[in-house]
């Protein structure tokens, strides 16, 4: 049951920083959209959530096309940086943001436009900087939709199968994560295997989300 | 005698229902200055102008000797530049901070909200003089009307502005309080030295406060 714990340990590291790159990117792309207009931002919206309508194997294809060896990104990176992602567990992180990225930049975006202008505005008038106003009042502010949106971001990352499969393999212990482990037990007839590794899962997913329910501040879900 | 106002700001909204047009000429060396009119005659509109949360297609707002907007010479100051307080009809207190945080919200110049104990002479000076310390540790929504104003007008005070913009101080209060808050208000305002501009659609406030009365209809000034 060794491989289990490794590969539940590899399924954390991946979506976790798979949900890290995604608060930054995705809350960051969300407040630019919820208060910028600029022409062709619905199409480019669009874009941005296609990850979550289209298959994951799809995705993982484009993925192998733009990063593999003969990709142009694949190519500059290895020229320039000697980094090949197919096949690592970075190759999988970058896969699980992609895959996740809807769900928080989705999350985020409905939090940012659901808010009333004015504290923002009461803010601008007592003499304190834009930086500062997204720190102090609109973050905070926001927080509850964006949580839930990087929970659930995590969830999907952790659960990715499709697109990790094409872009990273599936590789014990360097990125064979907890949905492709099964998957292999089961392919294997591992029965036993198969039965911890889902169970395991069961448990991580049921952690997560009463981990989320506490998360959840109860003076600010008072407001809400 | 030198015009402390002299605004003069057209602005079109565009709604396929009803097309609304602004236009707005104030000159005045009030002190006090009362901007009347019924509600949707676009008073809020205009001191949100003033403020630079609203920006006027064209014309020019000049407080004093200083242009704050105008469009034929490309000025456009950002709100925090203009330091005119400005206290919002509902008081847009911020919701997640105490009532101590949220008066001493400009003191602080940081990224980050400080701790709930984080204060200053100001601080402590208007809360004091505001009769608010007893709720220091309290949040917006554990308050009534008239504290929520005093909040309000506290918060805006220590930012040191400029000038003071109240949108209908009054709107949110039922009948009673009303009355005695108005006087008041009246009484603390007469302490500050700064200049005050209140949009109202009660005659009241316009007994009251206004040294020189602005009429407003349908967006434009009577």
């Amino acid at each position: 049951m060794h491989e289990a714990w490794v590969a539940l340990r590899l399924t954390l590291k991946i979506a976790g920083f798979a949900t890290l790159i995604n608060l930054v990117l995705g809350v960051g792309l969300a407040y630019f959209f919820s208060r910028k207009n600029f022409w062709g931002k619905e199409v480019l919206d669009a874009i941005l959530t296609l990850p979550m309508v289209m298959p994951p194997t799809v995705l993982g294809y484009y993925l192998l096309v733009v990063l593999g060896q003969q990709g142009f990104i694949g190519q500059f990176l290895k020229e320039y940086f000697g980094i090949h992602l197919i096949f690592t567990w970075q190759g999988a992180v970058i896969a699980a943001s992609i895959v996740s990225f809807p769900l928080i930049f989705k999350g985020a975006r409905a939090a940012f436009e659901s808010l009333e202008p004015q504290y923002e505005q009461a803010a601008k008038v007592l003499n304190v900087s834009n930086t500062a106003i997204f720190f102090r009042v609109t973050l905070p502010l926001a927080w509850r939709g964006i949580l839930a949106g990087a929970l659930l971001s995590f969830a999907r990352a952790a659960g990715e199968f499709g697109a990790t499969l094409m872009v990273a393999g599936s590789i014990q212990g360097k990125t064979q994560t907890l949905s492709i482990a099964v998957y292999e037990a089961v392919q294997a007839g591992q029965d036993d295997t198969a039965n911890f590794l889902v169970l395991l899962t069961s448990v991580v997913c049921m952690s997560v989300l009463l981990v989320s329910g506490r998360l959840m501040p109860g003076r600010l879900a008072r407001q809400g | 005698m030198s015009m402390l106002w002299q605004v003069q700001i057209k602005k079109h909204y565009q709604n396929e229902l009803h097309p609304f047009d602004l236009g707005v000429q104030i000159q005045s060396a009030a002190k006090n200055l009362v901007i009347f009119g019924s509600s949707g005659a676009g008073k809020t509109q205009v001191l949100k102008m003033l403020a630079g949360l609203v920006k006027p297609d064209s014309g020019f707002i000049r407080m004093g000797d200083e242009t704050l907007f105008d469009s034929d010479l490309n000025i456009n100051k950002s709100p925090q530049q203009r330091s005119l307080a400005y206290v919002f009809q509902d008081y847009a207190l911020f919701p997640h901070l105490t009532v101590r945080q949220n008066i001493a919200f400009s003191a602080n110049k940081t990224w980050l909200n400080k701790g709930k104990q984080f204060t200053n002479e100001d601080v402590d000076d208007w809360m004091v003089k505001f009769q608010l310390t007893h709720l220091a540790n309290q949040y917006p929504h554990q308050l009534s009307g008239g504290q929520s104003q005093r909040v309000a007008l506290a918060r805006a005070l220590v930012s040191k502005p400029k000038g003071l913009l109240l949108d209908e101080p009054f709107a949110a209060l039922d009948q009673e309080l009303r009355r005695t808050l108005r006087q008041e208000l009246h009484a603390l305002l007469k302490q500050l030295s700064i200049p005050m501009i209140l949009i109202s659609h009660d005659q009241e406030d316009v007994n009251l406060f206004g040294e020189e009365v602005i009429s407003i209809k349908n967006g434009k000034t009577i």
